[in-house]
């Protein structure tokens, strides 16, 4: 009865299964098989006899080199060194620790997205190359890096300082290599970092990675927007729109050495777009602006989110400031200043307005101003 | 008895050698040898999508995407003897991931209100009667283990493993589904 029932049940599962055979094969085709985790060599087995001798001799080597370097250097420890360590922050916030020969002697997962994107994964003994490609493969496969959701924050400490930039290049080239074949580009900040107590210590207490932590003091120093009160709402924010307010920051001629800044943040609309919608939203035209000003900064709704900073200065001296969504272009109204010489009162304003409504693209061209912030282009 | 348990041991100790195989020559690009992992393993990935996804045309989807993660991550399979628990891992994180995304895509769907539900589709139709049974009798656990058990062939201890469940679980899973699915076939 029971080999009866399980025939019957493997039949059924049998007689369902379609043939796909010719779109797997074609689908496979088109797929580019993942290399091999490299491994340690293992040795040839010797014979016993030898196996014996040459462990009873490595005992003894090791015992007079223990003795030796102990007298010599009290502090020297057998255990190999930590050389270098490389901070990856996507929300999935890793730590891998390298020894001199660019060999993965640890990989950390900092929070339970990271722990999905490690999934079990040895990459201990691995060289810097496969774990990389190991690990941003696997934020790929799992959805922390997509097409909407496409930047990455990398952070080196090492203590070669001179090779910091050797390894801030290396790496982001190798994390670009991986989505070379996608259609997914990666917007990376890539920084050297000096992971101090303070560091530390500021980072622990806002619940954030070293290399976050260490982007944040950097945003705060460089940006006049940004105060030091501002660091604790910066830090709730995906490194998607930290990653936009920093590229688009003013360049004030002072940028970091160890700092490497690649690829683009995908965003829904464009700065032109932003300004034309709160024109749009004014019910006026690119005519009535005598100057404007765009930045990209941290919503003041508290909405933890990086949106377009617009001020508009038009000629009747009324000037207006507004905030406009990356995604959905909604436009929300942020302060008005009504010039008192011209009492004429914006068009019914309102505090949350969307800027979808109208095609501001052909009421109005974007008005043209020398002081608007975008240095790097469009982000 | 024993000689029944000791062939059918053999026949799948066979089968995994046999995947093996032809995963170390699929490792090497070889598309011939995936046609015939395919040919050898369909129904195993097939039944096992159905069994967690109880939708044929969701099933066909996991089915064709398991294989060709396989192709894609045969370099990185370390011969165990075990192939068959390596492929339904992939499977399984293909099928978790595919309910994370549709929870994602219902809840944006619920916003419209003119969104069809229960819509009809051709390729979701079951043409045999006792699988219609199977999906219609078992809750998706029982349905897992028996598949694994019965149509992949592999061992419960195996399974527990692999589901990261206790075997008396398993096990009570299993010897529920069979009795549930022996009161269908005497009820037929």
């Amino acid at each position: 009865m029971a080999k009866d029932l399980k025939n019957k049940i493997k039949t059924a599962y049998e007689s369902e299964t379609p043939d796909l055979r010719e779109r797997v094969l074609s689908a496979c085709e088109n797929e580019i098989q993942e290399p091999a985790p490299v491994r340690m060599k293992q040795a040839r087995k010797k014979p016993v006899f030898f196996r014996r001798l040459i462990a009873v001799a490595a005992c003894l080597i090791l015992f007079i080199a223990g003795l030796s370097v102990g007298y010599v250097l009290p502090e020297f420890s057998t255990a190999k060194a930590e050389e270098t360590c490389v901070y990856l922050d996507v929300n999935p916030s890793l730590e891998i620790s390298l020894d001199k020969d660019n060999t993965v002697l640890s990989c950390t997962a900092k929070n339970a997205d990271a722990e999905t994107v490690l999934n079990g994964m040895q990459l201990e003994s691995v060289e810097l190359k496969t774990a990389l490609h190991a690990i941003v493969g696997s934020m790929y496969v799992n959805g922390y890096l997509t097409s909407d959701e496409n930047s990455m924050l990398i952070s080196v400490e090492t203590k070669n300082a001179d090779k910091t930039n050797e390894f801030l290049s290396y790496i982001t080239a190798q994390v670009h290599e991986v989505f070379a074949n996608s259609e997914t580009e990666c917007a990376i900040i890539a920084q050297g970092v000096t992971a101090n107590a303070e560091l530390k210590s500021k980072a622990e207490a806002l619940g954030v990675s070293v290399g976050k932590m260490h982007l944040l003091d950097k945003m705060v120093g460089s940006m006049d927007d940004l105060t030091e009160q501002d660091v604790s709402e910066l830090a709730e924010m995906s490194i998607k729109d930290l990653s936009l307010i920093y590229s688009a920051k003013p360049d004030t001629g002072n940028k970091p050495k160890d700092e490497l800044i690649s690829g683009s943040v995908n965003v829904g609309v464009t700065m032109d777009e932003a300004v034309n919608a709160v024109l749009n939203e004014l019910g006026k035209t690119a005519a009535d602006v005598e100057t404007y000003d765009v930045r990209i900064l941290p919503s003041k709704h508290g909405k933890k989110r990086a949106v377009y900073a617009v001020t508009l200065l038009l000629k009747d001296g009324n000037s207006y400031r507004y905030e406009v969504d990356f995604q959905t272009k909604k436009v929300t109204e942020i302060s008005t200043d009504t010039s008192p010489n011209n009492p004429t009162e914006p068009n019914e304003p309102s505090k949350d307005h969307s800027g979808n409504g109208g095609n501001s693209d052909e009421k109005s061209e974007t008005p043209k101003n020398e002081h608007a912030q975008n240095p790097h282009g469009e982000p | 008895m024993l000689v029944v348990f000791t062939l059918t041991t053999e026949k799948l100790q066979k089968k995994n050698a046999r995947i093996e195989a032809l995963l170390a020559e699929i490792a090497n690009g070889d598309l011939t040898a995936m046609g015939q992992l395919y040919d050898l393993i369909k129904t195993d990935v097939f039944a096992y999508a159905l069994s967690k996804l109880g939708n044929k045309s969701d099933a066909d989807d996991i089915m064709q995407d398991t294989f060709v993660r396989v192709y894609k991550y045969a370099k990185q399979y370390q011969p165990k003897g075990k192939p068959m628990a390596w492929i339904i891992r992939i499977e399984l994180n293909l099928i978790r991931r595919h309910f994370q995304v549709k929870s994602r895509t219902v809840a944006f769907d619920e916003s419209f209100e003119n969104t069809p539900s229960n819509e009809y589709f051709e390729e979701d139709v079951i043409n045999n009667a006792f699988l219609r049974e199977i999906l219609k009798t078992l809750n998706e656990d029982e349905r897992e283990v028996i598949t694994l058990h019965i149509v992949s062939g592999m061992k419960h201890r195996e399974i527990a493993k692999l589901l990261q469940k206790p075997l008396s679980t398993v096990l009570s899973k299993y010897n529920r589904a069979i009795k549930k699915l022996q009161l269908v076939v005497k009820e037929r």
